[in-house]
């Protein structure tokens, strides 16, 4: 894949996707309620919650293929109630679990949606192949095709049309690591072009490498939504946070060698961030490792847990850097430097703790 | 017509394409469709082969063959058209491939006519197929070549009928597997009775008009073409009637898979609307014309033939539209603003349904009473009943009758239906209890009377108590009239006093069910104006925090931390209740 260009999102202009006072019923239930959220030009938004939170009844709504009992939907500026048509020129969407037709080819079957779309331009299917890297498979039966493959075919479906925001529920579901992986470039690919990509998920670890933005749904009710490094402060803000130690100090750091328990929920540091905890495998003596770390600048607590060391402190990933540097230097042999929690998890966790209705639904 | 050539031509609808396409892989297809022919063509050559040796004349094999053929053509047709019609919606549902399907844009029309032109060219198929089967009858002798091809072209008609009537069924199934089995459920019986009961009925009359088409035959149709002469009976009988009586329902079922496919805030009614209002005047001139051969009733029977039969039209049309949505959709205002009067005149909503519904069958229902009464002679009527003989008075009492009873019995069942709708949130129980209505005024009476023992003679004072019924006025206040029964005797005047009645309740009825749906769609309109006011004050708040460069997250980033607004947006409960009935859909 090609090399990105960092994505400027556009918060300062209509957003391309908003949500407002979304309520939904079924029979008696409130399977959406009050949902409003914000997805702007050029975000990957990950829309999270469990299943049965309420994904993909917001994601129908916005696909123009569910009214809305009360609030609007508005994509690139148009109401999905009142011009769902216009709205679906603009709109990619690609539902969860999407049927394919088997007996064709996937020439014969990208074809087939531009003619719908009523593209008359011969070149499109050529490019979108191209896009997605499916030109190879272009010959074969759609029904030969890997689940992968067969995804891939859906996101050159929905780019026939060249639309300004891209729906997916749950792109990534059913698929091995390798087409997960390669869904995820596509997608950082899509963004670069200047897609608006809504996807939603069950897996944080699926949209932890490329959300710009998330919004996290829980029984029907937005739970919290923006961009992750601004959710993330605010919640800093919100639970307060002890002092980072003093240099050298060692006053908060643990290091009996044993298992210890973890900090409690996420402790933060005023003005550096939140605590993160980074699992490092070291060789040779870990508890001589630990030692060399203790009450290092930023570090708040150092535990041998197995065979890693864990690892509390505040700042980004050059602290994470600098703490593999300094181990080396010291002549220890770092294998493997890893977070022990994303920072999507931990805002999963916190948001939904904050609701106090943790767990799937 | 030529324009809608060119386009299949220049731009085939990409439906009907692809379904070729992946029906071209079916490796299957062609292996039926030989075995098809194959056992057609020994079934039809063991039956001419065992005729032979019964000694008939080659004419009279030939003739038999031919009625053999067409006959389990018309069978094959019956049951494979409707299935490959039902095929077509409901394998996109099922195959998750239809939500993506309307995504495209494609109009509903257009994939109905992309669903339908490929289960058509399917059926199609099999009936070419079949082709040199139905060829063999000319081995023998005793059918014309136009007779063979007439009895093609009825088997080409009859599949457009059969995968429409699929078509229209699929479109409101989800699973592939139910709409089979409730198309094929609901096609057999029909084309059964079709075949069994519609046919030798029309042959009876095609034998009065033409003898040389015999009488009791379900296939008579080709043969007319070879035997009656060119003139009016012709062009009535084998053309203008038959491009009726076939083109109605294709139109009709074509609009009920238009409104089936159709989204619940778009118009789903006005294309049937469109329909009834030219089919209504087409099956009352049918039931004319046809009223106009039959020369054996007085002209009271056969205004009461032609009533009684407009009448089963108008309850099927009340039927259809017993589920109409309370009003338009605010799409659906918008998309009227600028359109014609028509158009206008049949949108959406109890109100102007029910207007409709009244002007297009309780109106024509008096209007061809009073035309009837004025067309019938005052004096000296032929009767054929041994012994009774009518005069003028009783001849315009009875059809005064019958015809003042109907039209206040449709205007009760519009009325009821309207009002039974405004009562029912989703309008799902409406049809069953229009049902339950007709079968409590129109026959529960008979169920009453005889049980208790007042049905034993039709002149017994207590039998009145069947007055309510429509038929009452056929099997009772007749004879009472002829007879010489006076408007005051309660055989007549009890059904009189019904007809008041109906028409009264129906009136009630109707006004305060379209009061209500009044008050519910101007509530309705006050809620969404009020979250109107309240998304644009929202937006207002937005430009000021953008204005000071508050980020515009910040009033969402944490719910948790937001106060409970100082508004709330209108409740679930409060919009559910008023939107719920604006935007139901009818079921057609």
């Amino acid at each position: 894949m090609s090399s990105r260009a960092p994505i400027e999102v556009r918060r300062e202009s209509t957003p391309a996707i908003r949500v407002r006072h979304l309520w939904q019923r079924y029979g008696q239930r409130d399977v959406l309620r009050d949902v409003t959220f914000d997805v702007y030009p050029g975000e990957i938004y990950g829309f999270i919650g469990p299943n049965g939170a309420g994904k993909t009844t917001t994601i129908r709504v916005m696909a123009t293929l569910l009214e809305p009992m009360s609030g609007r939907v508005e994509l690139d500026g148009v109401d999905v109630s009142m011009d769902p048509e216009r709205v679906r020129k603009t709109l990619g969407y690609m539902p969860d679990h999407a049927g394919v037709y088997e007996r064709v080819t996937v020439r014969e079957f990208l074809e087939f949606f531009a003619d719908a779309h009523g593209i008359r331009s011969p070149g499109v299917v050529e490019a979108v192949l191209e896009l997605t890297d499916i030109k190879r498979l272009s010959s074969e039966l759609v029904a030969t095709l890997s689940k992968g493959q067969k995804q891939r075919l859906q996101l050159a479906r929905i780019l026939l049309h060249d639309p300004k925001v891209l729906i997916l529920d749950e792109p990534a579901s059913d698929l091995d690591p390798r087409a997960r992986i390669e869904i995820r470039d596509l997608l950082l690919d899509l963004q670069s072009l200047g897609k608006t990509i809504l996807l939603s998920s069950h897996i944080l670890s699926e949209l932890s490498d490329i959300c710009t933005s998330v919004g996290i749904i829980e029984q029907g009710s937005m739970v919290v939504s923006g961009p992750i490094q601004e959710i993330a402060r605010r919640f800093a803000g919100r639970h307060g946070g002890r002092a980072a130690p003093p240099l050298g100090t060692g006053a908060e750091s643990s290091l009996d060698g044993g298992v210890t328990q973890p900090a409690a929920a996420a402790p933060l540091v005023p003005e550096l961030g939140p605590r993160r905890v980074v699992r490092v495998r070291v060789l040779g003596d870990l508890a001589a490792a630990a030692y060399a770390l203790h009450g290092g600048p930023g570090i708040l607590d150092v535990n041998v847990v197995g065979r890693s060391l864990h690892v509390g402190y505040v700042g980004g990933d050059e602290k994470v850097a600098e703490l593999a540097r300094y181990l080396v230097y010291r002549g220890f042999g770092v294998v493997g430097l890893e977070h022990e929690r994303s920072e999507l998890e931990r805002i999963f966790l916190e948001a939904t703790g904050t609701t106090g209705r943790g767990g799937g639904a | 017509m030529c324009a809608y050539l060119a386009e299949l031509r220049d731009e085939p609808n990409p439906l009907w394409l692809r379904e070729m396409r992946q029906a071209a892989r079916v490796q299957l297809t062609p292996i039926a469709l030989a075995a098809l022919t194959i056992l057609m063509t020994l079934f039809i050559g063991g039956i001419g082969g065992m005729m032979a040796a019964f000694k008939l004349s080659p004419a009279s094999i030939g003739g038999v063959l031919f009625q053999t053929f067409f006959t389990l053509a018309y069978f094959i047709v019956a049951v494979v058209g409707p299935a490959l019609g039902a095929n077509t919606i409901a394998s996109e549902r099922e195959g998750r491939t239809w939500e993506v399907v309307l995504l495209t844009g494609m109009r509903p029309a257009t994939i109905a006519r992309g669903k339908f032109a490929s289960a058509y060219t399917s059926i199609a198929i099999y009936i070419v197929a079949l082709a040199p089967v139905g060829a063999l009858p000319f081995i023998f002798g005793g059918v014309t070549p136009t007779e063979v091809v007439v009895a093609f072209l009825v088997l080409f008609v009859f599949a457009l009928l059969s995968v429409a009537f699929g078509l229209a069924l699929s479109a409101r199934m989800q699973s592939l597997r139910g709409a089979i089995v409730v198309t094929l459920l609901a096609a057999f019986p029909l084309a059964s009775g079709l075949f069994a009961v519609v046919g030798p009925m029309a042959s009876t009359l095609a034998h009065r008009v033409w003898p040389g088409v015999q009488e009791g035959t379900p296939f008579w149709y080709p043969v007319a073409w070879g035997v009656a002469p060119f003139g009016r009976e012709f062009l009535l009988f084998l053309v203008a009637i038959p491009l009726a009586v076939v083109g109605l329902p294709a139109w009709f079922l074509f609009e009920v898979t238009l409104a089936n496919l159709s989204s619940i805030t778009e118009d789903r009614s006005f294309g049937l609307k469109r329909w009834h209002l030219v089919a209504a005047p087409v099956t009352l001139a049918l039931l004319l014309v046809l009223s106009g051969y039959v020369d054996s009733l007085a002209p009271s029977e056969l205004h009461a033939l032609v009533s009684f039969g407009f009448v089963a039209y108008a309850v099927f049309v009340i039927y259809l539209f017993a589920t109409e949505v309370f009003g338009p959709s605010r799409r659906v205002l918008v998309d009227l603003a600028g359109r014609g009067f028509l158009r206008q005149r049949l949108a959406p909503g109890l109100a102007p349904t029910r207007r409709m519904l009244r002007l297009t069958l309780t109106l024509p229902l008096i209007l061809v009473t009073l035309g009837w009464m004025l067309a019938t002679p005052s004096s000296g009527l032929p009767t054929t009943r041994a012994g009774a003989h009518f005069v003028p008075t009783v001849e315009l009492t009875q059809i005064a009758l019958v015809g003042v009873f109907l039209a206040a019995y449709v205007e009760f069942l519009i009325g009821l239906t309207t009002f039974l709708r405004v009562r029912s949130a989703g309008g799902s129980g409406v049809r069953p209890l229009l049902i339950l209505a007709l079968f409590v005024t129109a026959v529960g009476p008979w169920i009453v009377g005889a049980v208790a023992g007042l049905l034993s003679s039709r002149s017994d004072p207590g039998v009145v108590v069947a007055a309510p019924s429509p038929v009452f006025l056929l099997l009772v206040t007749h004879d009472a009239l002829v007879t010489g029964g006076a408007l005051s005797s309660p055989l007549v005047a009890c059904p009189l006093v019904f007809a008041l009645l109906y028409a009264a309740g129906g009136v009630w009825l109707g006004r305060r069910a379209t009061e209500r749906c009044r008050a519910a769609i101007d509530q309705h309109t006050a809620l969404l104006a009020d979250a109107d006011r309240r998304l644009a004050e929202e937006d207002a708040a937005l430009e000021r925090d953008r204005a000071t460069n508050v980020a515009p997250h910040a009033d969402m980033a944490l719910r948790a931390e937001v106060d409970a607004p100082t508004e709330a947006p209108p409740s679930p409960e409060s919009v559910a209740d008023s939107i719920a009935d604006v935007d139901v859909p009818p079921e057609a």
